[in-house]
């Protein structure tokens, strides 16, 4: 069941009427509410996968509520070693074995040495990486004493499963959201407001831009050897907004939906591609997931203390970590090691916490400095995109090699009846759309909102691609 | 929560009255418009167009038959209707509307090969007849035979323009609401391809035939009824083509047909195994001339 689809305003308008009509009193049945919806929203994609999830929020409450009743050090590691190892077990699976499988053959066929080829015919479930990654916050920060176990199993099942942020996040804390399914909920007007207004803005740039970006995108990587320099150029800044539009967008939608429901979701994208360096992008880009490694990986490490080496050390593990998380494929893997090589000479300048404060220009010289380096961030990250996007990492040097060896920079007519150009000129108006609204979450504040919205929804029904239902990307991972 | 309904109620109704208001938009523009596909161009011709030769099937005609070439070598008006991926179906479409129109025309040809064996329509036909789904009869009648979404095109307003965005949506309203011309030359339809086929290119024609064709049965029956004098041919394929024997079958099957299947034997004349190229499209169309007495 897809955000953008009909099967799914019809099932959320008959859990927001349950919810806060037939419920309205009852904050446990209100939680029964959300966690039946959220396995039938689970299930909708494939059934079988449900008991994963079940799996996992068993073996968690239960580690959970043992470790709230012992203090033995050495039983509660092997506690957590459980958890770890049920959660990152199914994960690894799921997610990674026919890579490890293959790359393993792959490298021992380097020695002469040949093996046999038995990969499984693995799906990956939907959302696994985002749910498992919210289960294991939980445990931690039980076992570091940094929350209190629950004793509720709906309220911690209904964490888990929260349906909407269940299957591409924000990856929520335990601590930040657990204790809201033990508050109490009023309904309220304005809070029910910002979060369809927010749904709005995240349909707006999922249906019209992602979708529209993507259909040049495919053409063009599908096709790179017989595109031109410029084609490929555009190429790469169309992922770079297809990917950014639907993932934001996705998270946009998630944090509506529970603001409607009377859930206050972390922000996962802050404007990443005005980030004036790649610190600064990182801290605005999926900044669920940049946390969670940050508290749980980064800082455990060593974080930026300690020796050069160690600093070093620890900003690629946490680079290639993530990109690993995104996926069984290298292309991920030297997109995560590309950031981290954009990332060190901040760190060794000592430069990576320069751009905290939110961006302001002027007619000045330093303004044209922020813009400058707003581009540069820009580009580097288009730059990494076209390994994220490539089928492979060969491929990726070939699309590379393809820029710089055509020296054609015209306009390129592409098989789907369309000029390459012609998609540059919305982007350039949303680019437009969101340097206004840089500081707020979405366009509706201030003045004429009511005539914002009109213009966003009519936006969506012409401007919208309907005709190629498209999955939202992170779904993949 | 009762501002909340009324907030929801507001864009509700919104929303609906855009849909109405655009629909209404879109569908005037596309009826007012100069022509920019064939279905346009029918249903802009009427009683003063008088054909005497039209040419009806899919990009095997519409990539043939050089009509200005007949002009040029018979004195004769013709036009070649022939659009991509037409099934036979959306051929009896056509047909319907120059019928409806009152377009008068001599003679009909109709492309039959392997679209014989072939149900349905084309995406692409059914796009392009959406906007006139309330105001034209045949076009109505051959979407509820041929599309399952029929119900929700008719009766929601923009389902129809949103789902089918690549073809109709705003960029095609535009281009037809600015007048901006077609590629295509609809007066003679002939649209050239060009370049030579690869060598090793193939083309496979099925094993069976089916027993009937509704849509060649119906384009049958309603040239009969009206007295319409009809010829079925199947144009050039190239030296590779397989199951050749499925042609005999076909002839076997229809009275008036006519094999060219083997018409044209060089390959340099095809762009690829189905389709030739400009060059030979201009020698099959004399080839045409000559053996039909045009």
């Amino acid at each position: 069941m897809l955000f953008n689809s009909l099967s799914f305003l019809l099932f959320f308008v008959l859990v927001f009427f349950l919810y806060w009509f037939i419920f309205k009193n009852n904050r446990k049945y209100q939680n029964c509410l959300l966690l039946v919806s959220s396995y039938i929203f689970y299930g909708w994609w494939d059934w079988r996968f449900l008991s994963l999830i079940i799996i996992s929020t068993l073996v968690d409450f239960y580690v959970g509520k043992t470790l709230g009743k012992i203090a033995k050090s050495k039983q509660r590691k092997l506690l957590l070693l459980l958890s770890l190892s049920v959660n990152i077990g199914l994960l690894g699976f799921f997610k990674y074995y026919n890579f490890f499988i293959e790359n393993w053959i792959e490298a021992w066929a380097n020695f002469g040495v040949t093996m046999h080829h038995s990969t499984l015919q693995i799906i990956l479930p939907v959302g696994i990486s985002f749910y498992t990654f919210q289960t294991l916050s939980y445990t931690i920060d039980v076992y570091r004493d940094q929350m209190k176990p629950t004793n509720n199993i709906i309220n911690f099942g209904t964490y888990v499963a929260f349906f909407p942020q269940l299957v591409a996040g924000p990856i929520e804390r335990a601590k930040r959201l657990l204790p809201q399914f033990s508050a109490e909920r009023q309904f309220s007007f304005e809070q029910a407001k910002s979060g369809l207004n927010l749904v709005i803005w995240g349909l707006f740039k999922k249906i019209v831009i992602a979708d529209t970006c993507a259909t040049y995108v495919n053409v063009v990587f599908d096709n790179y050897e017989q595109m031109n320099a410029l084609s490929l150029l555009l190429g790469a800044v169309y992922f770079a907004f297809q990917i950014y539009g639907d993932f934001s967008g996705y998270s946009d939608i998630a944090i509506g939906l529970s603001r409607m429901l009377g859930f206050n979701l972390m922000r996962n994208f802050n404007y990443p591609y005005f980030s004036r360096d790649i610190a600064e992008f990182w801290r605005r880009w999926h900044i669920s997931l940049s946390t969670w490694f940050r508290d749980y990986l980064y800082i455990p490490l060593g974080g930026s203390r300690g020796s050069t080496f160690n600093q070093i050390r620890n900003v690629f593990v946490i680079f290639l970590v993530s990109g690993f998380w995104h996926g069984a494929n290298w292309t991920f893997i030297v997109w995560g090691a590309l950031n981290a090589l954009y990332f060190l000479p901040l760190l060794l300048l000592k430069r990576n916490r320069t751009n905290l404060v939110n961006i302001s220009t002027q007619s000045s010289i330093k303004s044209i400095k922020t813009v400058t380096n707003i581009l540069l961030t820009f580009v580097l990250t288009c730059f990494a995109w076209i390994f994220f996007r490539s089928e492979s990492v060969g491929d990726a040097i070939a699309y590379l090699k393809q820029v710089f060896n055509s020296s054609d920079f015209t306009m390129q007519y592409l098989s789907i009846e369309r000029y390459n150009i012609e998609a540059f000129g919305l982007l350039l108006i949303f680019i437009g759309i969101e340097w206004f609204i840089r500081n707020q979450e979405h366009p509706f504040f201030g003045r004429f909102v009511k005539l914002k919205l009109m213009t966003i929804i009519l936006l969506i029904i012409i401007l919208g691609v309907y005709s190629d239902h498209n999955d939202f990307i992170y779904f993949q991972f | 929560m009762k501002s909340f309904l009324k907030h929801i109620g507001f864009i509700i109704l919104s929303v609906l009255v855009m849909l109405f208001v655009l629909d209404y938009i879109y569908t005037s523009v596309y009826k007012k418009s100069y022509p920019r596909n064939k279905t346009q161009y029918i249903l802009a011709l009427d009683v003063r167009d008088t054909l005497d030769y039209v040419f009806l099937g899919s990009s095997r005609v519409e990539n043939t038959i050089v009509t200005k070439r007949i002009e040029e070598l018979t004195g004769k008006r013709a036009i070649n209707l022939g659009t991509q991926g037409a099934k036979l179906n959306d051929i009896n479409m056509f047909l319907n509307l120059l019928i409806d129109n009152k377009v008068v025309f001599n003679r009909l040809f109709v492309q039959m090969d392997y679209n014989f064996n072939n149900k349905g329509s084309s995406d692409l036909v059914r796009s392009q007849a959406l906007p006139y789904i309330h105001n034209t009869t045949s076009i109505s009648n051959y979407l509820k035979h041929n599309d399952s979404n029929f119900n929700k095109y008719y009766y929601v307003p923009f389902y129809k323009y949103a789902t089918n965005d690549y073809r109709i949506g705003l960029r095609e309203v535009f281009a037809s609401a600015i007048s901006k011309k077609a590629k295509t030359n609809f007066r003679s339809g002939y649209k050239p391809v060009i370049g030579q086929m690869k060598p090793d290119a193939s083309s496979k024609l099925p094993l069976e035939i089916v027993s009937n064709n509704i849509g060649f049965q119906t384009i049958d029956s309603i040239c009969n009824a009206r007295n319409i004098n009809v010829t079925y041919y199947c144009a050039p394929f190239c030296s590779n083509l397989e199951n050749r024997h499925y042609l005999d079958h076909l002839g076997c099957k229809i009275d008036n047909f006519i094999d060219f299947s083997a018409a044209i034997d060089n390959d340099k004349y095809f762009q690829n195994c189905s389709h030739l190229n400009l060059e030979g499209a201009k020698l099959f169309t004399e080839l045409l001339i000559k053996e039909l007495n045009l």
